[in-house]
């Protein structure tokens, strides 16, 4: 049996949870107080806040945070009601003693009921106190009338749930009279005293009264050790009939007479030796109890002896954690049963096919349910960062302000914990040294109050949150020197690295720029740990700093650690998976002499790629080598590999950087579950997990940072290609090859591409004449070329591929029969002049004569409800419109586009050359591409921004890129309106509204 | 199964009580292990290699989907790598050793009762003692030497073997580098 004193771990833990949702609250009102001292709303909300942890800790009988909520909540009260105004004294007391509650939390999840240092709450409460004599003293009970709707509701539900669990106990405590089950009586006192505490709380004073008598009672057992007889029993039962009776109408509680049953209970209290007499045998108790109580017949209530209704169960619902996580486990579990059954079905019965694919979409719509349980906002933990803030800025004497945005970014419960201790380091570095004090900022011409911006933001699989000071940034020069100090590189080490590559040696042990170690930072140990925390989610920092005006700290890590899709590559024989979040792209090098070709310099293996040049890392030769990669190694493999044939690599992303991981064989796409390596394999940093694969087979997960650093990965500054040619029109846009019927080759460009899946045609469903798919759980339509143009009809194929296109606002599927290769489009391509049933136009490529797809246009055709509206109005005819971009596919499509909506287009390839054109005639309109050769978008747009003339000229970016940040860049720049490639009917609404802006203007 | 409980020797603290523990055949040499520690004994399932780990890692194996880390024995206790063959067998060890992982043996033989006094202490220098000097480099490893129908059972301290994997892979030893990776060295 259990020491009443002790109380169970259970109601600790659900203290600690409870006291945890609370605390947040606290914190955050008690700063926006110190702001508005007297904000009525605010400090309701607190006194909720705290009266909430006075009841829970009541329950826990955890007597130190019943006294610190209670203080807390007098102190809200009394302010509330302009007995006392909060100063900023006052505020940090308040806040000591949030923190005080805090430790206390942390100790209840440790089992223990007493404060660590009760010395520092004894002064904490004289403190408090003082801070509550600034008006006179009041009973610290609220107000009745304050009490809402809402809260009496709220009690109801807590008062139903505590009187069944009374009931229970009460008939338990009868089952074994013998000895008074000390463990019982104690959780009987806590259910009563909660609901005692309740209805005071909402005015119900009737059914305060009645737990307070029932209370009395079991207290009087309880110090003097009776037992309690059935006669007892049978009274404390009729009072929590009677109490149940009067919760279900709470409101109207306090009209209804209970002195008979008051009466009755505190003759109990009278009376409470029985001794030996009286140990009534007991059968069935609860069906003798109406009969034997005399008070049955005049009491209603309990001629309705009905067992109490359970507590109502409201929306939400607390889990246990690990029952989360098991859920979560077996969801992976499931997926990886699912992929073999797939897989060991692909041949098997027709039969088969539909349940199959049904165990298919609720496998995968099971995943995403039980992911998303886990999914957590990341304000909760943003929340504390104002705290931080404000005390770290109070105690070094400097004024920051805090911006956080992006709180409503969810993310995996266990991500979010493992994200708290980086983030409060670095939050803390800006505070201690990434910002000045007020007095250098005012020399340096800052604003004298230091910013910090925090915000978060999700980006395909992954979240990206920022930590941005204003402050003195981060001195290169200096960490070069004490990166050197320390050992850990040498010169030769740094001098291959550019400044963004050594800021991020900041993170290596023991590196701090810090003049002075204080007792926040400087010790060199944080930021290490940030790097530590960060690997071991899988995630990466960036860091970013201009000297004088501030630090950007950027964090990537995964929304989830439990599933995550990769392309599985082979490699001598072995299978490897390469997590989706770091590809970029893939590519097939052929022998040929339009093609790329691999180049060495030192000994480093390069491509040059588009415009850049891309290191090339051979996945065959990392495996093969234990011991990162000294010179002669890299010697070695660019002598030992002479390039011939084909060359496979996928372009992966480390950070920012790129480089090509060379394999022999592309398998497919395949959502794993990971598991983590051998604790002792850690050591083994080229790999981040293993995985089950469908077959039964393990693969190794590649970890990308890792490779970089075993191969020792050379990394050169980007490199623009200057066109080679000025007399041609442009660059060329890069597109993927591929075949549907056996007659025709297609194109279409790798910009317009999301994503390219292979598919079982066994998985097709039909309904009626058209055709579906499950893409990453989202139903697909398909589009077959030999409905929409007249080209020849696709042999039957297995596996067939779906190109999934970019930025077309619904879902769609091309489906093709063979990929060949991505290709660079050459020039003299002859564009169709009516370019609407979706083919842009034809070229040679490879020898064969290859059309052109506007998969924009084709989304349209194979979709009736959509089709192309052929209205052109008066102002249309009038309108003239510039269209500038150095991709010729792309000049060709637009104009196309807007030749066909009614407009007269006309296009160049560049900013020099629209400036030209603007000067030479008139337009009402400008559709610009923003990355091109000469001038660029932003340019051109600033350009005529300067132009009297132009000032009022409407300008349209369309490109590729699509972050806010450049949205942002685009609108400073001087740019009316941002459209990403190229969804055509809304790229045609924006240029409609900006065309009718500037009739507007014109007419008033 | 063993049936010796910490319960037994409790109430019976005179008694010398029978240990069970596992035997198994590298090469020409028998050895045991504490039969407590045994998880299960399998056929080695397909081997998928870990590259850069040191030789006496073999690989992971898919053992009805949970993964399990495959040392070879041989390798770990400095001697050369086992061939698997039929009789070929993976001794998968309980939670206690650390993360899922076991070892592979030539063979596996009888679980044998032992009592204390049946295992001569390795370490107290006796004549048993002498005679095996230097069958294993690693000697802190070996618990005792019992005998077993008329050979010697060398009776090995299992619990030592994590750390052991554990500086093998920190060290990088080359000296336990598989032929696997020593092959690809020359082909280059």
């Amino acid at each position: 049996m259990t020491d009443p004193s002790s109380p169970d771990p259970a109601l600790l833990e659900l203290f600690r949870a409870e006291l945890e949702t609370h605390l947040a609250t606290l914190g955050s009102g008690v700063l926006a107080l110190e702001k508005s001292p007297d904000d009525i709303q605010q400090l309701e909300s607190l006194m909720r806040a705290a009266h909430s942890i006075k009841g829970a800790a009541r329950i826990v009988g955890f007597d130190a945070a019943v006294q610190v909520s209670h203080h807390l909540e007098d102190c809200f009260v009394a302010a509330q009601r302009g007995q006392i105004t909060l100063t900023s004294d006052g505020v940090d007391v308040l806040l000591r003693g949030v923190d005080a509650l805090g430790r206390l939390g942390t100790s209840a999840a440790a089992g223990e009921v007493r404060p660590q240092s009760p010395e520092e709450l004894e002064r904490w409460m004289d403190e408090i106190a003082a801070v509550r004599s600034g008006g006179s003293s009041a009973d610290s009970t609220p107000p009745t009338s304050a009490a809402s709707e809402a809260a009496v509701l709220e009690f109801v539900s807590e008062a139903k749930e505590h009187l069944a669990n009374v009931v229970q106990d009460l008939l338990a405590l009868e089952q074994r009279p013998g000895e008074a089950d000390a463990e019982c009586l104690a959780r009987l006192l806590r259910g009563l005293h909660s609901i005692k505490g309740g209805a005071g709380f909402v005015g119900c004073r009737t059914i305060e009264q009645l737990a307070h008598a029932m209370e009395n009672v079991l207290e009087s057992l309880q110090q003097t050790g009776t037992a309690a007889d059935s006669s007892v029993v049978d009274t404390l039962l009729a009072g929590t009939d009677r109490t149940q009776a009067l919760v279900d109408d709470a409101q109207r509680s306090n009209e209804a007479d209970v002195a008979d049953t008051l009466q009755r209970l505190r003759q109990c209290l009278a009376a409470p030796k029985p001794a030996a007499a009286d140990r009534v045998s007991i059968e069935s108790p609860s069906q003798q109890r109406p009969a034997d109580s005399p008070g049955a017949a005049v009491d209603p209530v309990s001629s309705t002896a009905e067992p109490p209704r359970g507590p109502d169960r409201s929306a939400t619902l607390r889990i246990p954690v690990p029952l989360v996580d098991q859920l979560m486990t077996l969801a992976g579990e499931l997926v990886l049963v699912r992929n073999q059954a797939m897989r060991s079905i692909e041949l098997g019965e027709a039969a088969v096919r539909p349940v199959l694919q049904r165990l298919d979409t609720l496998t995968s719509q099971l995943q995403g349910a039980v992911t998303q349980t886990r999914m957590q906002p990341v304000g909760n933990l943003f929340a504390r960062f104002p705290r931080t803030v404000r005390d770290m800025a109070r105690q070094m004497g400097k004024s920051i302000e805090l911006e956080v945005s992006g709180t409503e970014v969810e993310l995996d419960k266990s991500v979010l914990e493992q994200l708290s201790d980086p983030l409060t380091h670095l939050i803390r570095n800006c505070c201690d040294h990434g910002l000045e004090s007020s007095e250098q900022r005012t020399a340096a011409g800052k604003p004298a109050a230091g910013r910090i911006k925090m915000c978060a933001r999700q980006q395909g699989g992954q979240i990206c949150i920022e930590i941005r000071d204003d402050g003195r940034g981060i001195n290169v020069e200096q960490v070069r020197r004490k990166v050197l100090e320390t050992g850990l590189r040498t010169a030769a080490d740094l001098a291959r690295l550019n400044d963004k590559e050594t800021l991020g040696l900041i993170t290596l042990p023991g590196v701090s720029t810090a003049r002075q170690v204080t007792d926040v930072s400087g010790r060199g140990v944080g930021m290490d740990v940030v790097k530590t925390n960060l690997d071991r989610l899988g995630g990466t920092l960036e860091i970013d700093s201009t000297l004088g005006q501030g630090t950007t700290f950027s964090l990537r890590v995964p929304l989830t650690l439990a599933i995550i899709p990769c392309l599985m590559v082979r490699t001598q024989d072995q299978c490897y998976a390469i997590p989706q979040k770091d590809l970029e792209e893939l590519v097939c090098l052929h022998r040929q002499q339009d093609q790329p070709r691999i180049e060495c310099t030192m000994e480093q293996e390069v491509v040059r790629l588009r415009d850049r040049l891309l290191p090339l890392v051979r996945l065959s030769e990392v495996l093969a080598h234990p011991e990162p990669f000294d010179v002669e190694t890299r010697e070695a493999i660019v002598r030992k590999h002479r390039p011939d044939g084909e060359t496979l690599f996928a372009v992966v992303k480390v950070g920012e950087r790129r480089f090509g991981l060379i394999v022999d064989q592309i398998l497919k796409n395949e959502e794993i579950v990971v598991k983590p390596m051998h604790g002792l394999l850690k050591p083994l940093t080229c790999f981040s997990g293993a995985t089950i694969l469908g077959d039964g087979h393990i693969a190794l997960i590649l970890n990308m940072e890792g490779i970089v650093q075993h191969a020792g990965v050379r990394f050169a500054e980007h490199v623009r290609q200057e066109p080679a040619d000025s007399s041609r029109s442009g660059e060329t846009a890069p597109v993927l090859l591929f075949r549907y019927g056996p007659d025709e080759q297609f194109a279409v460009p790798l910009a317009m591409i999301r994503r390219l899946v292979m598919v079982d045609p066994a998985r097709i469903e039909r309904v009626g004449s058209r055709e579906f798919l499950l893409v990453d759980g989202e139903t697909t339509p398909l589009l077959r070329l030999d409905r929409v143009l007249p080209v020849s009809t696709a042999p039957p194929a297995h596996p067939l591929f779906l190109l999934l296109p970019k930025n077309i606002g619904r879902p769609l599927g091309l489906l093709a029969t063979s990929i060949i290769d991505t290709d660079t489009l050459p020039a003299g391509i002859t564009y169709d002049a009516w370019q609407a049933d979706g083919v842009v136009g034809s070229a040679v490529l490879r020898g064969r004569m290859t059309l052109l797809l506007d998969l924009c246009r084709l989304a349209e055709r194979s979709d009736p409800a959509e089709a192309p509206t052929q209205a052109d109005d008066a102002r249309r005819r009038q309108s003239r419109i510039l269209v500038v971009d150095d991709t010729e596919f792309f000049r060709e499509l637009v104009r196309g586009y807007l030749e066909e909506a009614g407009y007269e287009a006309v296009s160049v390839a560049d900013g020099n050359r629209a400036l030209e054109a603007l000067q030479g005639d008139t337009f009402d309109l400008v559709v610009s591409d923003i990355e091109m050769p000469v001038m660029d978008g932003w340019t051109l747009a600033k350009t005529i921004r300067q132009q009297a003339a132009l000032a009022d000229l409407p300008l349209l970016a369309l490109t590729t890129l699509s972050s806010d940040a450049d949205r942002d860049r685009a609108r400073s720049c001087g740019f009316n309106g941002y459209e990403v490639k190229l969804d055509r009917q809304q790229f045609l609404r924006t240029v409609a509204e900006l065309l009718g802006q500037k009739v507007e203007a014109f007419s008033s | 199964m063993s049936k010796v409980i910490e319960g037994d020797r409790a109430s019976f603290p005179s008694h010398d009580p029978p240990h069970s523990y596992t035997t198994f055949r590298l090469r020409d040499d028998w050895f045991g292990i504490a039969t407590d520690l045994v998880k299960e004994i399998t056929v080695v399932p397909p081997l998928t290699p870990i590259p850069h780990a040191p030789g006496a890692v073999r690989g992971y194996v898919n053992l009805r989907g949970h993964i399990v880390l495959v040392v070879d024995l041989n390798c770990l206790l400095q001697r050369s790598p086992a061939e698997l063959g039929d009789d070929s067998r993976l001794i998968v060890f309980k939670p206690q050793m650390g993360d899922a992982w076991g070892v592979l043996v030539e063979r596996i033989g009888d679980m044998v009762e032992l009592t204390t006094r049946q295992i001569e202490s390795h370490r107290a220098g006796g004549d048993g003692d002498r005679q095996h000097a230097g069958l294993l480099p690693q000697e802190e490893l070996v618990h005792g030497v019992g005998k077993l129908d008329g050979h010697l059972l060398l009776i090995l301290d299992a619990c030592r073997l994590p750390s052991l994997l554990e500086h093998a892979i920190e060290r990088r030893d080359q000296a336990l580098f598989s032929h696997r990776n020593k092959s690809k060295e020359r082909s280059l």
